[in-house]
């Protein structure tokens, strides 16, 4: 047995090819200091002989064997950018090959896709773009984005029990955060929001989030900034299989297995299924609501790729349910007790096909197309609360809701061989219609078909300067540029531009600002919605105008690695939105209580954002701060009411990993500051400000196949906080003295199995 | 752990005991209908009830000497009335030029001077006969926008003659008028007038002193915080007879099991009809139905003097449909 040894260097711009020749090939892939590599790392090999291509994965420190004769292209993937190598190989027996990386620096400067369609890494990205990693998600425990999203110090929740979690994003929520699968819309917002704790992480690779409006890219809804849910792809191994599992005092049990193999060496696929059951948790044992409500998610997803040469074909399958029940009061009518039991039950199935076309180096041609359903039904049954008989309650009590999207966005890609001008080209088309008791089934849904195009000029090494522009047609707001073709409101959709440009001072230092108008069509709800019974009067408005905004930003952002252990990082970024027309729900007439969509005067945020980094080989450091101002214009009859508040977030997580015991305890924590707003009637209300802080330590035992966790969760058993909001918005409102904030301090233990 | 994480359920909720009923309380359910189409009176002492339209009148004479005059207020939610002073049914007016806060409605107390015609007979000639002031009042009578011509009625009380009314009106565009004379009946409390019809009702379906709280439709005072102030908005709730049934509300204060006779004796009871009102419910937006305040709890005095302690216990009959309100009283001895 003969053994060949090759050093091969290479970085991202600088490819050198490698043909491995033998049966049987031992890979050694070394870190740029000459260590082996601490994560796995993924690669996909190109047979050259039968054309056949497989991804695989080198397990923790580096090393991938595999077997095949003839030649081989590799293509090692550092988290997610892919490198070709190309080296002359000889023999035909067994082999080894060393890979000495100094390419891209993933975990200093992590790679994104959101806003760019091609991979780039966080200094490349002119976006000043923030990026959640699959460790770091592991890292703090998180069952769904709400529980990731609540340790972001740029993103402000709200709790509602049956609604769910809502995500503000620079003093901006509802229908202005857009959340996208894998750069696909969710659909499915209740009170304007899509409830982020229905989105499971199990399946999760990372997240991407901008602040700033994305409507240029990606349309409609994203004027506060998007969050875009990047799930893992099938890697090609023969098979790899997974199950974790999660309890907690508070009686959350959560299950989810994965399973990862291959139909033929081109056709990896993966499957994963999962449950998480909450029991449900009451802080007044006197009433019979309880205060969090008991859900059940399922959930499945299925992935696949098929790579043939230069075309790369992605399929993905996505459900989940949800059933929550809420319970009410027990009511005696002096004969029995009797209560009522609404269970609300959430059906969304997500499907993508990528058709991802690469005609050379320099021209590639990306085609997402994807079908979503999303239903939503309340079930409501009085239970007589002696007997236990439970029967349907009324005809109004049931309602069923439903939306569908269909999306279908291309995107050609030019990459200039002189990388003076890169630019995409493409076109996004939405339809979206929906449904249900309150939404009439006449309505003509919305249709949104658009043309963008990005430039992105590097006049020199240090400049990036991306001009884009997006046109857009609307089935009611017609054209930006036929103006009298289509739309039937008197609002028109707007050209929307926006500029970004990057200054690179040094290899640590980059300066970004920008310029991003952002547009959002009114929704189906607020165009069409009709809820009137005898409590309610409640229109949707057809005349509704789009909601245009303004953004800059300004930031810089200081990545350092000052070791081969240690790095740091520190970003600074000021930003100012400024929206008119702010689609809100406002009442018209007192006396007939109608509440209608209106768009009201301005709305105005400004705030900054503070970010520090700092990791060493046993330690990692990470603060961040949010300071936000509110400010809403309101037009009176003969003046302009201003209402004014400030929020801001705290948050700092530290990390001490034990090398040698393989473990490590992270601690959380996080401050948010009283909330202010105003109520219906103009007062100033406040929600008080709180503190959660969560100890986790992790470990990993048996060569790594089985992982566990265990720790405290809001370690103060913080559970709701002082509020003076109104509480209610019809003759009967009542004021409440608390908002809920969480379920209360839990100890959890996670476990999870790598079988293969 | 993974096991229990697979079969893991929701708990099955644990029956509860069946409520203790106080001896000696009855129930009783009454229908004003889904779209609340009748109103319904009810007599304590003989369980009995009896019902008719709340919306066939439009204002309504008192046969007391009081002279009272109200205005249906629970008929729609715009019925009201505002003065227009000394002015004539041949001169023009413009209802949409009068300003909002002259519209006014009557008090569901029954306090006459809140009323929104007040005390217009004023001047007391003789012993049975008065005399108005000689205001001219436009009702509103909220018609749809088709009946225009009908939507607005000029009046002008001109006098009472013993137990009768004189009035004079015309819809508001009209420039002749119409007299029409209104007799009252003393068994019951009030003579009704449609101004379509054109003639007084008797619209009582039982006398005055057979019963003592009526469940119906009128105007109450809702504070606006959006507007920071109040307005009239129509409920559905009791008022109690205003020939000697006293009302008082104790929600709150004492839970219907510890009242007794010598307890209700201890009260001071005052002459307003509205005691009882309408938020013995309250409509929850979350749930979309009404649910009945547990502590509701009032204690009626009846036109002979007898106590009786009463609370609301639901506002739905068996088939789930609202305005059906079961009340469950005890006769204090």
């Amino acid at each position: 047995m003969s053994q060949k040894r090759q050093h091969i260097v290479f970085t991202l711009v600088l490819f050198v090819s490698t043909f491995l020749w033998g049966q049987t090939k031992q890979i050694q892939v070394y870190m740029p200091d000459g260590s082996k590599p601490t994560v796995p790392l993924s690669v996909s090999a190109h047979f050259l002989e039968s054309d056949e291509r497989i991804r695989a994965i080198t397990d923790e420190t580096g090393f991938l064997t595999l077997d095949y004769s003839g030649p081989i292209n590799l293509i090692i993937d550092p988290g997610s950018d892919t490198i070709d190598i190309h080296e002359q190989g000889f023999g035909n027996s067994q082999i080894k090959i060393d890979i000495h990386l100094m390419s891209h620096d993933q975990e200093l400067d992590p790679i994104t896709i959101t806003g760019t369609f091609s991979r780039k890494s966080i200094s490349s990205n002119p976006y000043n773009i923030r990026v959640i990693g699959k460790k770091k998600i592991t890292a703090m425990a998180a069952q769904n984005l709400s529980d990731v999203l609540q340790n972001e110090s740029n993103i402000q929740l709200g709790q509602d029990a049956v609604i769910g979690t809502s995500a503000i994003m620079q003093g901006i929520g509802g229908n202005d955060i857009k959340i996208l699968l894998n750069g696909i819309p969710i659909i499915g917002r209740i009170g304007g929001n899509i409830d982020v704790s229905q989105i499971p992480m199990s399946n999760v690779e990372r997240i991407e989030i901008i602040e700033g409006p994305m409507s240029v890219i990606y349309g409609s809804d994203a004027l506060g900034g998007i969050i875009n849910i990047i799930t893992k792809e099938p890697l090609g191994k023969a098979m790899h299989m997974k199950a974790n599992s999660y309890v907690d005092n508070i009686e959350n049990y959560n299950l989810n297995a994965s399973v990862q193999t291959r139909i033929s060496k081109s056709l990896p696929i993966s499957f994963s299924v999962g449950r998480q059951f909450f029991r449900g948790k009451d802080f007044d044992k006197a009433t019979r609501t309880l205060d969090w409500k008991p859900k059940e998610k399922i959930f499945a997803d299925f992935n696949t790729v098929y790579k043939y040469k230069n075309i790369s074909l992605r399929l993905g399958s996505n459900f989940f349910t949800e059933e929550l029940t809420d319970r009410s009061n027990a009511e005696n009518n002096l004969i029995t007790y009797f209560g009522y039991n609404s269970k609300y039950y959430t059906y969304r199935w997500d499907n993508q096909i990528q058709l991802n076309l690469k005609f050379n180096n320099y021209n590639q041609f990306q085609w997402q197309n994807a079908f979503n359903i999303y239903t939503r039904r309340k079930s409501t049954t009085k239970r007589n609360l002696v007997t236990g008989e439970e029967n349907a309650f009324r005809p109004q009590d049931q309602d069923t809701t439903n939306f569908r999207l269909i999306n279908s966005r291309g995107v050609y890609l030019y990459k200039a061989p002189s990388r003076k001008m890169d630019f995409n080209i493409g076109f996004d088309f939405t339809h979206e219609i929906g449904n249900g008791k309150r939404i009439p089934v006449s309505n003509p849904g919305i249709t949104d078909f658009a043309a963008f195009a990005t430039f992105d000029l590097h006049p020199t090494s240090q400049w990036d300067i991306q001009p884009s522009i997006r046109i857009v047609n609307n089935s009611r707001y017609g054209s930006s540029i036929i103006k009298d073709y289509g739309g039937t409101a008197k609002g028109l959709a707007p050209l929307i531009p926006s500029l970004q440009l990057k200054y690179k001072l040094s290899k640590h230092l980059v300066f970004r600002g920008s310029y991003s108008k952002g547009y959002r069509a009114p929704s189906i709800k607020e165009l069409f919605f009709n809820f009137v019974d005898i409590q309610h009067n409640v229109h949707g408005n057809e005349n509704l105008n789009p909601e245009t905004s303004d953004n800059f930003i300004i930031s810089a952002d200081y990545r350092h690695r000052l070791s081969a252990q240690s790095f740091t990082n520190f970003n600074f970024s000021i930003f100012n939105n400024n929206i008119r027309n702010k689609i809100t729900l406002g009442l018209q007439d007192a006396l007939t209580n109608y509440y209608t969509y209106i768009n009201i005067g301005r709305f105005r945020s400004q705030g900054l954002n503070v970010k520090f980094g700092f990791k060493s080989k046993q330690m990692n450091y990470a603060f961040s701060s949010t300071l936000t101002s509110v400010v809403d214009e309101i037009p009176q009859e003969d003046s302009v009411l201003h209402q004014n508040y400030v929020n801001g977030q705290v948050a700092f997580n530290v990390t001490r990993k034990f090398i040698k015991k393989n473990t490590a305890l992270n601690v959380i924590t996080r401050y948010t500051s009283p909330t202010f707003g105003y109520n219906e009637d103009l007062t100033r209300y406040k929600i008080g400000g709180f503190y959660l802080v969560d100890a986790i330590y992790s470990g990993k035992l048996y060569k790594q196949k089985i992982g566990y966790q265990f720790g405290i969760k809001n370690i103060l058993g913080i559970t709701s906080v002082n509020s003076n909001r109104s509480q209610g918005n019809n003759t009967h409102a009542t004021t409440g003295n608390s908002v809920l904030v969480s379920p209360g301090r839990l100890f959890f233990l996670s476990l999870n199995l790598t079988l293969f | 752990m993974s096991i229990s994480c697979f079969i893991s359920c929701e708990k099955p909720e644990q029956l509860y005991e069946p409520p203790i009923i106080s001896a000696g309380t009855v129930t009783q359910q009454l229908e004003m209908g889904p779209s609340y189409g009748s109103q319904v009176y009810f007599d304590f002492e003989t369980g009995k009830s009896a019902s008719n339209s709340p919306y066939s009148w439009d204002i309504a004479f008192s046969s007391s000497s009081e002279n009272k005059i109200i205005i249906n207020g629970g008929k729609n939610g715009v019925f009201s009335a505002c003065s227009l002073g000394s002015i004539s049914f041949s001169d023009p007016i413009d209802p949409n030029s009068i300003e909002e806060e002259k519209w006014k409605h009557d008090n569901p107390s029954g306090d006459i001077d809140s009323s929104a015609f007040g005390p217009t007979l004023k001047r007391k000639i003789s012993g049975n006969y008065w005399e108005s002031d000689s205001c001219m009042y436009l009702i509103k009578l909220g018609e749809e926008k088709d009946l225009q011509d009908k939507a607005y009625v000029k009046l002008r009380v001109i006098n009472r003659n013993g137990t009768n009314y004189l009035i004079e009106w015309s819809y508001w565009k009209d420039k002749m008028s119409n007299h029409s004379f209104i007799p009252t009946y003393p068994e019951k409390n009030f003579t009704y007038f449609c101004f379509d019809c054109s003639q007084g009702i008797l619209n009582e379906p039982i006398d005055k002193d057979e019963w003592d709280i009526l469940f119906t439709r009128y105007k109450e005072e809702i504070y606006y915080a959006q507007v920071n102030q109040t307005e009239g908005y129509t409920v559905t709730g009791v008022l109690s007879n205003p020939e000697n049934t006293k009302t008082i509300n104790l929600t709150g204060i004492i839970e219907y099991d510890d009242i007794d006779l010598a307890y209700a004796k201890g009260v001071v009871f005052d002459d307003h009809l509205n005691n009882i009102g309408y938020d013995w419910k309250n409509f929850s937006i979350q749930a979309n139905k009404y649910t009945i305040n547990p502590k509701n709890t009032y204690i009626i005095k009846s036109r002979r003097g007898l106590f009786y302690k009463m609370k609301f216990v639901d506002f739905y009959n068996d088939n789930d449909e609202t305005g059906f309100p079961k009340l469950a009283y005890q006769l204090l001895q």
